[in-house]
């Protein structure tokens, strides 16, 4: 297979954009990744767009680039939509269609004046009424009634991100917390309180995928793409009789294709540290254990041990994660491409890990319905 | 010549009571006692759905060949509930459906319709209704009114045999509602004194008739049956009515109420007269062959929630699902899968899901052409509180359900104030409304924990 480059990674601040509508969130994101990467907007040969809800389709780049007669898709995974753009990205580069590809993964959620995402119905009435942290709030309250932990646990996980992002200049909450503060927020959906929830944030972020020629060209051949992986599966896992709730399976699947790309058969310690999709608390000790850094029923002990603190042996989240960076949906992804990116090339300042050299990002989208696992490594 | 007779009565309130007083005292006025209040999802139809599974629950519907659905009104001006009824009970489609609305009355003209379809047909006839009132904020129906559902069926075998009738027709308005009503509106019009004498005259002829020693008086109220009483002479008669001090007035439920009371306490060989005011009077005798062959079976009798917020009550019975959207067209397409509890039996890996697909969720198998029957019981394996769903109470406890024989279902859970089920906890399944988008009545399963 080829070997394939990000050369080049932008991201507008997320938070509330007020000012900025998503065209112009995708317009400052693009040009800050081609500015990065010494392309110009017309070397790219392919563009990826990737949003849950702000953009109808492919043409949304033309408003927002500029961009003519040349191949532009929209992709829509849900959570992993702004990954699964950067994986098209990738593809489009390996298999010689493309020289140099453009992945952008933008959402605008603050138009809106309600609280949260609120609930969108599929059907008239199966799974009515859901929203997205009840559907992850039924996993946390099997899983910690499975393995008998309590919501400080799961409060340790949003204070860590916000002591990371409280060290990101582009997080939406640039604020430390304590657990007292974690366990005593209104209730959203129990076991989660408001700071156990990702907020909703405004953002985008653009990624640049270059062949090694091209790379090498550009003397931008650093960073490569060494695996990637995106597991699918029902809608609605909650009509499954077999599905567990402590886990998603996607998550492994999507994993286990990654790491077989990579080579990579001992994450803990192949990988230096990673971007995982924290939406809420409990999604992150899943995530642990889904991507294999922990056994079923023992992640919360990472994060009980301070393993995977910015200064702990295995670090995830050095950006603050989608608690405390946001979570523009369609963004996140290519905005954890964006963090692996800056890390292992040494950006990322007062929250750089140290000796970084491969890195990984994941999503899961969908209460289970969806994963995307993506690997950067330095180039020996 | 076959021998109708009445099988079996379900007679459902719902959880929740309010202090009458308390209503009462908003507008400066007194009252005592409770009224009952429906659930913010359910309505005539969920309620008459509650009392037809409780009456029908052990014996089955198989031999059940007509349902009447007899109320004042029903949740559509243009639309059968009897055919909602029939298709959650799992009827087959050449099921008989009948809707009989209009006076209070209703209850005692559908057991009048049971009879005769059971005598023609020799079917079975589950006969349902619903009442609900709570009119303007302040008005008698808003203190006084209550809400209840009730179900009884007719056919050959039962313990009270059906037997003759009698009617006296008068157009009266004592209690009217048009359809472009938003409260029921009782202002200056009635005539008490009309009901009196001609329900007195059949009375007393079918007590004659019948040699009756008890009388059942469909009505919530404490002064017409004791007025009655006096027009009856020195008569060796029991009366019967529906107690309205911890229910509220329940309209044409009235009937059912008293009617199991009566039966109750009826002994082999007696004659019981059931009189129905309403638009004039209807009289039905009875006689009891075997008064323990009628099953009586009580929803929400004991125990119930006694709120004391006016306001989080007139809330909660108000509240309308503005927020759903729907299509009528998703609905229709799906009703069988929405009503029955039926689930999908793969056929690879043998698991039972639900709401039934023809392509297994768990294994990816298809087509599933298998179905089952799934139980209405189940205990919860994992659940949440959510705050952001809508309703009048700021949070909708969703809950995943093993059912007892295998299946899961996702279901939001009602019928309480509380914050917190448990894993584990027994629960069962009931039909409510799940939202009113798309200019209809979105009804489908939720479930309420077993107390
Ligand atoms: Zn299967």
């Amino acid at each position: 297979m080829k070997e394939v480059y990000v050369i080049g990674a932008g991201c507008t601040p997320f938070g509330d954009l007020h000012t900025r509508d998503a065209v112009a969130m995708a317009r400052e994101a693009s040009f800050q990744a081609l500015e990065d990467a010494g392309v110009d907007i017309s070397d790219i040969d392919i563009f990826y767009v990737g949003s849950v809800r702000s953009v109808t389709s492919g043409s949304f780049l033309g408003n927002a680039l500029g961009v003519r007669n040349k191949p532009v898709t929209r992709v829509e995974n849900f959570c992993a939509s702004g990954m699964d753009a950067v994986r098209q990205a990738a593809i489009a580069v390996m298999s010689g269609q493309a020289r140099i590809a453009l992945a952008v993964g933008v959402e605008k959620l603050r138009d809106a004046t309600r609280r949260g995402l609120g609930f969108r119905s599929f059907h008239p009435v199966f799974v009515f009424g859901a929203t997205p942290p009840g559907l992850f709030a039924l996993a946390a309250n099997r899983y910690m009634h499975t393995y008998g932990i309590g919501r400080e646990t799961l409060a340790k996980v949003a204070v860590k991100n916000h002591r990371n992002g409280a060290k990101n200049p582009l997080a939406h909450f640039r604020k430390e917390i304590t657990v007292e503060t974690v366990l005593k927020a209104p209730i959203v959906a129990y076991p989660f309180g408001v700071f156990d929830c990702s907020p909703v944030t405004d953002g985008a972020s653009a990624v640049v995928i270059a062949s090694r020629d091209v790379a090498e060209g550009l003397g931008k051949a650093q960073v490569f793409i060494r695996g990637f992986g995106l597991a699918v599966m029902h809608t609605e896992p909650m009509y499954d009789p077999s599905f567990k709730y402590t886990g998603f399976p996607v998550t492994t699947e999507a994993a286990g294709q990654a790491y077989k790309m990579a080579d990579i058969s001992r994450p803990l310690e192949e990988i230096s540290f990673a971007e995982v999709h924290d939406c809420f608390t409990m999604t992150e000790i899943l995530n642990y254990e889904d991507l294999g850094f922990a056994e079923k029923g023992e992640g919360w002990k990472l994060i009980e041990e301070g393993v995977t603190e910015l200064e702990g042996k295995f670090p995830v989240n050095p950006s603050g994660g989608l608690k405390s960076f946001g979570h523009p949906i369609g963004a996140t992804g290519a905005r954890m491409i964006f963090e692996v990116y800056s890390q292992l090339t040494g950006r990322c300042g007062e929250r750089q890990v140290k000796n970084a050299h491969t890195g990984l990002a994941h999503n899961i989208g969908g209460p289970g319905t969806v994963s995307t696992v993506m690997i950067l490594s330095l180039r020996s | 010549m076959r021998v109708p007779a009445l099988k079996g009565i379900c007679l459902y309130l719902p959880a929740f009571r309010i202090e009458k007083g308390l209503i009462a005292s908003q507008y400066m006025q007194r009252a005592r006692g409770t009224r009952t209040f429906r659930w913010f999802d359910e309505d005539e139809c969920t309620m008459a759905i509650e009392a037809s599974m409780g009456v029908v629950e052990g014996t089955g519907v198989d031999t059940i060949g007509c349902v009447i659905y007899a109320a004042e009104k029903g949740p559509y001006r243009r639309k059968s509930t009897a055919s909602v009824i029939a298709d959650v009970l799992g009827l087959s489609t050449d099921t008989l459906t009948v809707d009989i609305t209009g006076s209070e009355r209703v209850s005692a003209e559908g057991l009048l319709v049971a009879k005769r379809i059971c005598e023609a047909t020799g079917q079975e006839v589950l006969v349902t209704g619903g009442f609900c009132e709570h009119g303007e904020p302040g008005s008698d129906e808003d203190i006084h009114g209550g809400d209840a559902g009730w179900a009884m069926v007719v056919g050959e075998g039962g313990g009270i045999v059906l037997e003759e009738f009698w009617v006296a027709r008068a157009n009266v308005f004592v209690k009217w509602e048009r359809g472009e009503d938003t409260y029921f509106l009782p202002d200056g019009f009635t005539v008490p004194f009309e009901l009196l004498p001609t329900a007195a005259a059949i009375l007393n002829r079918a007590i004659e008739k019948s040699g009756a020693s008890k009388v059942v008086i469909g009505t919530s109220s404490n002064r017409l049956p004791s007025q009655l009483k006096r027009k009856l002479g020195d008569r060796n008669i029991t009366l019967f009515h529906h107690d309205s001090t911890t229910t509220g007035v329940l309209g044409s439920a009235s009937l059912p109420f008293a009617m199991a009371d009566a039966v109750e306490k009826c002994e082999p060989g007696e004659s019981i007269v059931m009189l129905a005011p309403g638009d004039g009077a209807l009289a039905i005798t009875a006689k009891s062959s075997d008064p323990d062959n009628v099953k009586i079976v009580r929803i929400n009798a004991e125990n119930p929630v006694v709120f004391d917020l006016y306001g989080l009550y007139r809330k909660i019975v108000t509240y309308s699902f503005e927020e759903a959207d729907t299509s009528p067209i998703a609905y229709w397409r799906d009703a069988q899968r929405i009503f029955q509890l039926r689930g999908g039996k793969c056929g690879n890996c043998g698991k039972v899901f639900y709401p039934y697909s023809d392509l297994c969720p768990s294994c990816g198998f298809t087509p599933v052409r298998e179905t089952v029957p799934l139980s209405r019981e189940g205990r919860v394996f994992t659940y949440t509180t959510d705050h952001i769903t809508p309703s009048p109470i700021g949070k909708v406890t969703h809950a995943v359900v093993e059912l007892e024989g295998g299946g899961r279902i996702f279901v939001q859970m009602t019928d309480s104030l509380e914050e917190m089920v448990e894993i584990g906890a027994p629960v069962k399944l009931v039909i409510r409304r799940i939202h009113s988008g798309g200019g209809i009545e979105n009804y489908g399963w939720k479930a309420r924990m077993v107390k």
